[in-house]
Protein backbone atom coordinates (compact mmCIF):
# COMPACT_ATOMS: atom_id res chain seq x y z
CA UNK A 1 0.00 0.00 0.00
CA UNK A 2 2.13 3.24 -1.41
CA UNK A 3 1.41 6.71 0.02
CA UNK A 4 0.22 7.45 -3.72
CA UNK A 5 -2.76 4.52 -3.31
CA UNK A 6 -3.63 5.83 0.14
CA UNK A 7 -3.93 9.05 -1.27
CA UNK A 8 -5.99 7.90 -4.19
CA UNK A 9 -8.57 6.04 -2.10
CA UNK A 10 -8.80 9.07 0.63
CA UNK A 11 -9.19 11.31 -3.52
CA UNK A 12 -12.02 8.46 -3.81
CA UNK A 13 -13.68 9.01 -0.50
CA UNK A 14 -13.77 12.84 -1.24
CA UNK A 15 -15.55 11.72 -4.47
CA UNK A 16 -17.78 9.46 -2.25
CA UNK A 17 -18.21 12.46 0.39
CA UNK A 18 -19.38 14.21 -3.20
CA UNK A 19 -22.09 12.16 -4.05
CA UNK A 20 -23.20 11.49 -0.39
CA UNK A 21 -24.12 15.46 -0.55
CA UNK A 22 -25.55 15.19 -3.84
CA UNK A 23 -28.07 11.98 -2.50
CA UNK A 24 -28.89 14.39 0.10
CA UNK A 25 -30.03 16.98 -2.13
CA UNK A 26 -31.73 14.76 -4.03
CA UNK A 27 -33.82 13.08 -1.25
CA UNK A 28 -34.87 16.89 0.05
CA UNK A 29 -36.25 17.58 -2.81
CA UNK A 30 -37.82 15.01 -3.65
CA UNK A 31 -39.82 15.52 -0.10
CA UNK A 32 -40.41 19.33 -1.10
CA UNK A 33 -41.86 17.93 -4.08
CA UNK A 34 -44.13 15.56 -2.00
CA UNK A 35 -45.20 18.28 0.65
CA UNK A 36 -46.31 20.48 -2.18
CA UNK A 37 -47.72 17.78 -4.14
CA UNK A 38 -50.22 16.74 -0.94
CA UNK A 39 -50.97 20.49 -0.99
CA UNK A 40 -51.87 20.36 -4.30
CA UNK A 41 -54.16 17.33 -4.11
CA UNK A 42 -55.85 19.09 -0.62
CA UNK A 43 -56.86 22.16 -2.70
CA UNK A 44 -58.17 20.03 -5.93
CA UNK A 45 -60.66 18.73 -3.22
CA UNK A 46 -62.81 21.17 -4.22
CA UNK A 47 -66.31 22.17 -6.06
CA UNK A 48 -67.21 25.05 -8.53
CA UNK A 49 -70.65 26.15 -8.70
CA UNK A 50 -71.92 28.20 -11.39
CA UNK A 51 -74.79 30.20 -11.50
CA UNK A 52 -75.81 31.54 -14.95
CA UNK A 53 -78.31 34.58 -15.27
CA UNK A 54 -79.30 36.64 -17.78
CA UNK A 55 -81.64 40.33 -16.84
CA UNK A 56 -83.80 41.94 -19.02
CA UNK A 57 -84.77 45.94 -19.32
CA UNK A 58 -88.31 45.97 -20.71
CA UNK A 59 -88.69 48.19 -23.30
CA UNK A 60 -90.68 51.49 -21.86
CA UNK A 61 -91.63 54.93 -21.99
CA UNK A 62 -91.96 58.43 -20.09
CA UNK A 63 -94.31 60.27 -21.90
CA UNK A 64 -96.45 62.84 -20.50
CA UNK A 65 -98.03 65.70 -22.91
CA UNK A 66 -100.74 68.44 -23.60
CA UNK A 67 -103.36 67.40 -25.89
CA UNK A 68 -106.81 69.59 -27.30
CA UNK A 69 -108.76 66.18 -26.64
CA UNK A 70 -109.39 63.23 -24.63
CA UNK A 71 -106.97 60.13 -25.47
CA UNK A 72 -105.71 62.71 -28.27
CA UNK A 73 -101.98 63.16 -29.34
CA UNK A 74 -99.78 65.91 -28.32
CA UNK A 75 -100.33 69.25 -29.32
CA UNK A 76 -96.67 69.28 -30.95
CA UNK A 77 -94.01 72.09 -30.73
CA UNK A 78 -95.76 74.58 -32.98
CA UNK A 79 -99.02 74.59 -31.25
CA UNK A 80 -102.58 74.47 -31.20
CA UNK A 81 -104.53 77.19 -30.99
CA UNK A 82 -107.25 77.04 -27.60
CA UNK A 83 -110.16 79.54 -27.81
CA UNK A 84 -111.51 80.33 -24.10
CA UNK A 85 -114.94 80.44 -22.71
CA UNK A 86 -116.07 83.78 -22.01
CA UNK A 87 -118.36 84.64 -19.05
CA UNK A 88 -119.34 87.25 -16.50
CA UNK A 89 -120.30 85.25 -12.82
CA UNK A 90 -121.57 88.66 -12.50
CA UNK A 91 -124.57 88.48 -14.46
CA UNK A 92 -123.03 91.74 -16.64
CA UNK A 93 -122.45 91.59 -20.59
CA UNK A 94 -119.45 89.86 -20.77
CA UNK A 95 -116.37 92.04 -21.97
CA UNK A 96 -113.59 89.46 -21.36
CA UNK A 97 -111.60 87.98 -24.54
CA UNK A 98 -108.25 86.19 -24.54
CA UNK A 99 -106.28 83.66 -26.70
CA UNK A 100 -104.04 80.79 -25.83
CA UNK A 101 -101.52 78.82 -27.77
CA UNK A 102 -101.26 75.03 -26.26
CA UNK A 103 -97.78 72.77 -26.86
CA UNK A 104 -96.74 69.33 -25.99
CA UNK A 105 -95.87 70.49 -22.80
CA UNK A 106 -96.60 74.66 -22.71
CA UNK A 107 -99.81 76.47 -22.27
CA UNK A 108 -99.38 80.45 -22.93
CA UNK A 109 -102.73 82.62 -22.26
CA UNK A 110 -103.16 85.67 -22.82
CA UNK A 111 -107.31 87.81 -21.70
CA UNK A 112 -108.60 90.89 -21.26
CA UNK A 113 -110.98 91.43 -18.66
CA UNK A 114 -113.08 95.10 -18.24
CA UNK A 115 -116.09 94.29 -16.31
CA UNK A 116 -116.17 92.76 -12.84
CA UNK A 117 -116.99 89.47 -12.60
CA UNK A 118 -115.65 88.98 -16.45
CA UNK A 119 -114.06 85.04 -16.57
CA UNK A 120 -112.54 83.45 -18.95
CA UNK A 121 -112.01 79.45 -18.83
CA UNK A 122 -109.52 77.24 -21.65
CA UNK A 123 -109.62 73.46 -21.09
CA UNK A 124 -107.34 71.08 -22.73
CA UNK A 125 -105.75 67.78 -21.54
CA UNK A 126 -103.00 66.44 -19.83
CA UNK A 127 -102.21 62.54 -20.67
CA UNK A 128 -99.90 59.74 -19.74
CA UNK A 129 -99.23 57.65 -22.69
CA UNK A 130 -95.94 56.13 -20.86
CA UNK A 131 -95.63 53.13 -19.12
CA UNK A 132 -95.46 54.64 -15.63
CA UNK A 133 -98.01 55.58 -13.27
CA UNK A 134 -97.22 59.84 -13.07
CA UNK A 135 -98.10 61.78 -10.08
CA UNK A 136 -97.55 65.73 -9.37
CA UNK A 137 -94.65 66.08 -7.85
CA UNK A 138 -94.44 70.11 -7.77
CA UNK A 139 -96.46 72.92 -8.77
CA UNK A 140 -95.67 76.76 -9.24
CA UNK A 141 -98.44 78.95 -9.20
CA UNK A 142 -96.68 82.59 -8.95
CA UNK A 143 -99.01 85.43 -7.68
CA UNK A 144 -100.50 87.64 -10.00
CA UNK A 145 -98.38 91.00 -10.21
CA UNK A 146 -98.77 94.36 -12.78
CA UNK A 147 -97.51 96.75 -14.42
CA UNK A 148 -98.62 99.85 -13.52
CA UNK A 149 -100.77 101.04 -15.86
CA UNK A 150 -102.55 104.13 -13.86
CA UNK A 151 -104.89 104.75 -10.64
CA UNK A 152 -105.95 101.56 -8.80
CA UNK A 153 -103.90 99.66 -10.69
CA UNK A 154 -102.52 97.76 -7.53
CA UNK A 155 -106.12 97.50 -6.32
CA UNK A 156 -107.42 95.82 -9.73
CA UNK A 157 -104.39 93.58 -9.43
CA UNK A 158 -105.16 91.83 -6.55
CA UNK A 159 -108.84 90.87 -7.79
CA UNK A 160 -107.47 89.29 -10.85
CA UNK A 161 -107.67 85.58 -9.95
CA UNK A 162 -106.19 82.20 -11.99
CA UNK A 163 -106.17 78.57 -11.30
CA UNK A 164 -105.94 74.66 -12.56
CA UNK A 165 -108.84 72.81 -11.77
CA UNK A 166 -110.27 69.18 -12.64
CA UNK A 167 -113.56 70.70 -13.46
CA UNK A 168 -114.69 73.48 -14.67
CA UNK A 169 -116.98 74.42 -11.33
CA UNK A 170 -113.29 74.79 -9.33
CA UNK A 171 -114.43 71.63 -7.34
CA UNK A 172 -110.50 70.31 -7.69
CA UNK A 173 -107.57 72.05 -8.06
CA UNK A 174 -104.39 70.85 -9.55
CA UNK A 175 -102.56 69.92 -6.39
CA UNK A 176 -99.29 68.02 -5.67
CA UNK A 177 -99.44 64.43 -5.62
CA UNK A 178 -102.34 64.20 -7.55
CA UNK A 179 -101.89 61.10 -9.61
CA UNK A 180 -102.00 60.33 -13.57
CA UNK A 181 -101.69 56.65 -14.24
CA UNK A 182 -100.72 55.01 -17.80
CA UNK A 183 -102.69 55.88 -20.39
CA UNK A 184 -105.01 58.20 -18.62
CA UNK A 185 -105.98 62.01 -19.58
CA UNK A 186 -107.50 64.15 -17.22
CA UNK A 187 -109.38 67.21 -18.02
CA UNK A 188 -107.77 70.82 -17.15
CA UNK A 189 -109.75 74.11 -16.45
CA UNK A 190 -107.06 77.19 -16.31
CA UNK A 191 -110.18 79.72 -14.94
CA UNK A 192 -109.14 83.58 -14.86
CA UNK A 193 -111.31 85.92 -14.13
CA UNK A 194 -112.00 89.66 -12.64
CA UNK A 195 -113.49 89.52 -9.24
CA UNK A 196 -117.25 91.03 -8.86
CA UNK A 197 -115.98 92.27 -5.77
CA UNK A 198 -114.53 95.50 -7.71
CA UNK A 199 -115.81 98.04 -7.00
CA UNK A 200 -116.91 101.15 -9.01
CA UNK A 201 -114.12 103.45 -7.59
CA UNK A 202 -111.81 100.67 -7.89
CA UNK A 203 -112.08 100.68 -11.58
CA UNK A 204 -108.85 101.47 -13.58
CA UNK A 205 -108.26 104.45 -15.27
CA UNK A 206 -105.86 102.93 -17.41
CA UNK A 207 -105.00 99.21 -18.76
CA UNK A 208 -103.49 96.98 -16.46
CA UNK A 209 -101.90 94.70 -17.90
CA UNK A 210 -100.76 91.75 -15.87
CA UNK A 211 -97.08 90.09 -15.90
CA UNK A 212 -96.41 86.74 -17.52
CA UNK A 213 -97.80 84.16 -15.38
CA UNK A 214 -95.31 81.06 -15.41
CA UNK A 215 -97.12 78.21 -14.29
CA UNK A 216 -95.06 74.79 -13.91
CA UNK A 217 -96.39 71.24 -13.17
CA UNK A 218 -94.06 68.40 -12.64
CA UNK A 219 -95.22 65.30 -13.19
CA UNK A 220 -93.20 62.26 -11.45
CA UNK A 221 -92.92 58.37 -11.74
CA UNK A 222 -94.78 56.85 -8.70
CA UNK B 1 10.61 5.00 4.67
CA UNK B 2 10.30 1.43 4.13
CA UNK B 3 9.77 0.75 8.03
CA UNK B 4 7.49 3.82 8.13
CA UNK B 5 5.34 1.81 5.45
CA UNK B 6 5.33 -1.14 7.37
CA UNK B 7 4.53 0.56 10.35
CA UNK B 8 1.04 1.68 8.40
CA UNK B 9 0.07 -1.41 6.63
CA UNK B 10 0.36 -3.20 10.33
CA UNK B 11 -1.95 -0.14 11.89
CA UNK B 12 -4.41 -0.50 8.70
CA UNK B 13 -4.58 -4.44 8.97
CA UNK B 14 -5.48 -3.93 12.49
CA UNK B 15 -7.85 -1.71 12.12
CA UNK B 16 -9.86 -3.97 9.63
CA UNK B 17 -9.64 -6.32 11.91
CA UNK B 18 -10.45 -4.72 15.11
CA UNK B 19 -13.80 -3.60 12.98
CA UNK B 20 -14.68 -7.37 11.39
CA UNK B 21 -14.17 -8.30 15.35
CA UNK B 22 -17.11 -5.97 16.18
CA UNK B 23 -19.46 -6.74 13.31
CA UNK B 24 -19.16 -10.33 14.33
CA UNK B 25 -19.47 -9.56 17.91
CA UNK B 26 -22.19 -7.11 17.12
CA UNK B 27 -24.26 -9.30 15.07
CA UNK B 28 -23.69 -11.80 17.66
CA UNK B 29 -25.72 -9.40 20.28
CA UNK B 30 -28.84 -8.28 17.95
CA UNK B 31 -32.78 -8.33 17.81
CA UNK B 32 -35.06 -7.78 14.98
CA UNK B 33 -38.16 -6.43 16.66
CA UNK B 34 -41.48 -6.40 14.18
CA UNK B 35 -44.01 -4.51 13.45
CA UNK B 36 -47.13 -5.07 11.75
CA UNK B 37 -49.86 -3.14 11.05
CA UNK B 38 -52.93 -2.80 8.52
CA UNK B 39 -54.98 0.63 7.49
CA UNK B 40 -58.27 1.38 6.16
CA UNK B 41 -59.44 3.77 3.85
CA UNK B 42 -62.67 4.75 5.02
CA UNK B 43 -65.22 5.27 2.52
CA UNK B 44 -65.82 9.23 2.20
CA UNK B 45 -67.33 11.34 -0.63
CA UNK B 46 -67.17 15.30 -1.39
CA UNK B 47 -70.44 16.10 -2.54
CA UNK B 48 -71.06 20.11 -2.19
CA UNK B 49 -74.55 21.17 -4.83
CA UNK B 50 -77.23 23.42 -5.43
CA UNK B 51 -81.11 21.74 -4.31
CA UNK B 52 -84.67 23.34 -3.30
CA UNK B 53 -84.30 23.70 0.08
CA UNK B 54 -82.99 25.09 3.29
CA UNK B 55 -83.52 21.47 4.46
CA UNK B 56 -81.72 20.14 1.76
CA UNK B 57 -82.70 16.93 -0.35
CA UNK B 58 -81.09 14.96 -3.21
CA UNK B 59 -78.98 16.66 -5.69
CA UNK B 60 -81.30 17.57 -8.91
CA UNK B 61 -80.03 15.22 -12.06
CA UNK B 62 -82.58 17.20 -14.32
CA UNK B 63 -83.13 21.06 -14.01
CA UNK B 64 -85.39 21.47 -11.54
CA UNK B 65 -87.29 24.79 -11.18
CA UNK B 66 -86.61 27.12 -7.94
CA UNK B 67 -89.13 29.36 -6.32
CA UNK B 68 -89.54 32.39 -8.43
CA UNK B 69 -87.40 35.10 -7.10
CA UNK B 70 -88.91 37.90 -4.74
CA UNK B 71 -90.13 40.71 -6.60
CA UNK B 72 -90.00 44.01 -5.30
CA UNK B 73 -91.55 46.50 -5.58
CA UNK B 74 -95.06 44.55 -5.92
CA UNK B 75 -95.99 44.14 -9.51
CA UNK B 76 -92.85 46.37 -10.95
CA UNK B 77 -91.45 43.61 -13.17
CA UNK B 78 -92.83 41.12 -15.01
CA UNK B 79 -91.00 38.00 -14.44
CA UNK B 80 -88.47 36.26 -12.17
CA UNK B 81 -87.03 32.71 -13.15
CA UNK B 82 -84.65 29.86 -11.41
CA UNK B 83 -83.88 26.52 -11.90
CA UNK B 84 -81.17 24.34 -10.35
CA UNK B 85 -79.05 21.50 -11.93
CA UNK B 86 -76.27 19.72 -9.97
CA UNK B 87 -74.08 22.58 -9.19
CA UNK B 88 -75.42 24.94 -12.08
CA UNK B 89 -78.22 27.68 -10.93
CA UNK B 90 -79.94 29.39 -13.54
CA UNK B 91 -81.80 32.35 -13.29
CA UNK B 92 -83.47 35.10 -15.50
CA UNK B 93 -85.49 38.36 -14.42
CA UNK B 94 -86.99 41.31 -16.34
CA UNK B 95 -86.40 45.01 -15.02
CA UNK B 96 -88.42 47.46 -16.35
CA UNK B 97 -88.96 50.54 -13.98
CA UNK B 98 -86.16 52.18 -11.95
CA UNK B 99 -85.37 50.52 -8.78
CA UNK B 100 -86.85 47.15 -9.87
CA UNK B 101 -85.19 44.52 -7.61
CA UNK B 102 -85.45 40.81 -7.77
CA UNK B 103 -83.90 38.52 -4.57
CA UNK B 104 -83.43 35.06 -5.77
CA UNK B 105 -82.74 32.35 -2.49
CA UNK B 106 -80.04 30.28 -3.26
CA UNK B 107 -79.68 26.44 -0.99
CA UNK B 108 -76.34 25.02 -1.16
CA UNK B 109 -76.23 21.79 0.02
CA UNK B 110 -73.28 19.58 1.45
CA UNK B 111 -73.50 16.11 1.27
CA UNK B 112 -70.16 15.13 1.54
CA UNK B 113 -68.04 14.35 4.24
CA UNK B 114 -65.89 17.06 5.08
CA UNK B 115 -66.58 20.76 5.87
CA UNK B 116 -66.71 22.75 2.89
CA UNK B 117 -66.21 26.62 3.06
CA UNK B 118 -66.43 29.21 0.02
CA UNK B 119 -63.13 29.81 -1.54
CA UNK B 120 -63.26 31.99 -4.70
CA UNK B 121 -66.04 33.78 -5.67
CA UNK B 122 -66.33 35.64 -9.59
CA UNK B 123 -68.94 38.12 -10.52
CA UNK B 124 -68.27 39.22 -13.62
CA UNK B 125 -69.87 42.49 -15.12
CA UNK B 126 -72.89 42.35 -16.58
CA UNK B 127 -72.56 43.14 -20.25
CA UNK B 128 -75.58 43.43 -23.12
CA UNK B 129 -75.24 44.07 -27.05
CA UNK B 130 -76.66 46.75 -28.75
CA UNK B 131 -77.21 48.84 -25.76
CA UNK B 132 -77.74 52.17 -27.34
CA UNK B 133 -79.32 54.14 -24.08
CA UNK B 134 -76.38 52.42 -21.64
CA UNK B 135 -79.38 51.21 -19.87
CA UNK B 136 -76.86 48.17 -19.39
CA UNK B 137 -74.84 50.29 -16.35
CA UNK B 138 -77.88 50.77 -14.70
CA UNK B 139 -77.95 47.35 -14.40
CA UNK B 140 -76.19 45.76 -10.73
CA UNK B 141 -76.13 42.38 -9.30
CA UNK B 142 -74.59 40.63 -6.26
CA UNK B 143 -74.00 37.50 -3.88
CA UNK B 144 -74.97 38.73 -0.27
CA UNK B 145 -75.69 36.31 2.65
CA UNK B 146 -78.85 38.35 3.87
CA UNK B 147 -81.71 38.94 1.22
CA UNK B 148 -81.55 42.65 1.85
CA UNK B 149 -77.67 42.88 -0.28
CA UNK B 150 -75.81 44.16 2.62
CA UNK B 151 -73.44 41.51 3.67
CA UNK B 152 -71.16 40.42 0.39
CA UNK B 153 -71.01 36.61 0.01
CA UNK B 154 -67.46 35.90 0.92
CA UNK B 155 -64.76 32.92 1.71
CA UNK B 156 -66.10 33.24 5.61
CA UNK B 157 -69.37 31.36 4.26
CA UNK B 158 -69.15 27.83 5.18
CA UNK B 159 -71.36 24.27 4.83
CA UNK B 160 -70.57 22.01 6.89
CA UNK B 161 -71.00 18.45 6.36
CA UNK B 162 -74.43 17.07 5.99
CA UNK B 163 -75.90 21.11 6.22
CA UNK B 164 -77.48 22.96 3.73
CA UNK B 165 -76.21 26.50 3.52
CA UNK B 166 -78.64 29.83 2.58
CA UNK B 167 -76.83 32.75 0.40
CA UNK B 168 -78.61 35.33 -2.12
CA UNK B 169 -78.66 36.82 -4.91
CA UNK B 170 -79.70 40.20 -5.55
CA UNK B 171 -80.31 41.67 -9.18
CA UNK B 172 -81.58 45.13 -9.82
CA UNK B 173 -82.32 48.13 -11.89
CA UNK B 174 -80.83 51.49 -10.20
CA UNK B 175 -82.94 54.71 -9.09
CA UNK B 176 -81.46 56.28 -11.87
CA UNK B 177 -82.66 54.36 -15.07
CA UNK B 178 -84.07 56.42 -17.92
CA UNK B 179 -83.09 60.02 -16.83
CA UNK B 180 -84.98 62.38 -15.38
CA UNK B 181 -86.75 63.02 -18.63
CA UNK B 182 -87.23 59.36 -19.57
CA UNK B 183 -84.68 59.98 -22.52
CA UNK B 184 -82.86 56.82 -21.38
CA UNK B 185 -85.49 54.56 -21.34
CA UNK B 186 -85.11 51.35 -23.82
CA UNK B 187 -87.50 51.03 -26.58
CA UNK B 188 -87.07 47.82 -27.52
CA UNK B 189 -86.62 44.85 -24.49
CA UNK B 190 -82.46 44.78 -24.01
CA UNK B 191 -81.69 41.24 -22.73
CA UNK B 192 -77.73 40.93 -20.74
CA UNK B 193 -75.38 38.57 -22.56
CA UNK B 194 -75.19 35.80 -20.17
CA UNK B 195 -73.70 36.85 -16.33
CA UNK B 196 -71.73 33.87 -15.38
CA UNK B 197 -71.15 34.04 -11.89
CA UNK B 198 -69.23 31.19 -9.69
CA UNK B 199 -68.73 30.11 -6.32
CA UNK B 200 -66.13 28.12 -5.70
CA UNK B 201 -66.36 25.70 -2.34
CA UNK B 202 -63.08 24.01 -0.92
CA UNK B 203 -62.44 21.37 2.01
CA UNK B 204 -61.71 23.65 5.21
CA UNK B 205 -58.87 22.76 6.89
Amino acid sequence: LTFNSIRFILIIGGFNMERHRGGTFIIAITLVISVIGIGIAFAAFSTQLNINGAATVESSSWNIYFTTSNNGTAAGTSGVSVTPTATNTGGYTVTSSGTGTLKTASFTWNGSFKTPGDKLQYSFYVCNKGSYNAKINNTITPSVSCTKGGENETTVCGKINYGLYYEAAKTNAVSKNDTLTANQCRQIFVIAELETTLGQASLPDANVTVNPVNISITYQQY
Amino acid sequence: MTRQRGTVVAIIAALVVAVVSLGVAFAAFSTQLNINGTATVQASSWDVFFTTASTGGSKPESSTNMPSGTISPSGSTSNATASILATTFTWSASFKAPNDKVVYTIYVKNGGDYNAKVSNITTPAITCTGDTKSACTHLHYGLYTDSAGTNELDNTFTVNAGNTGTFYLVAYLDNTYGGNDGSGLVSSNLTTNNIPATVTFEQTN
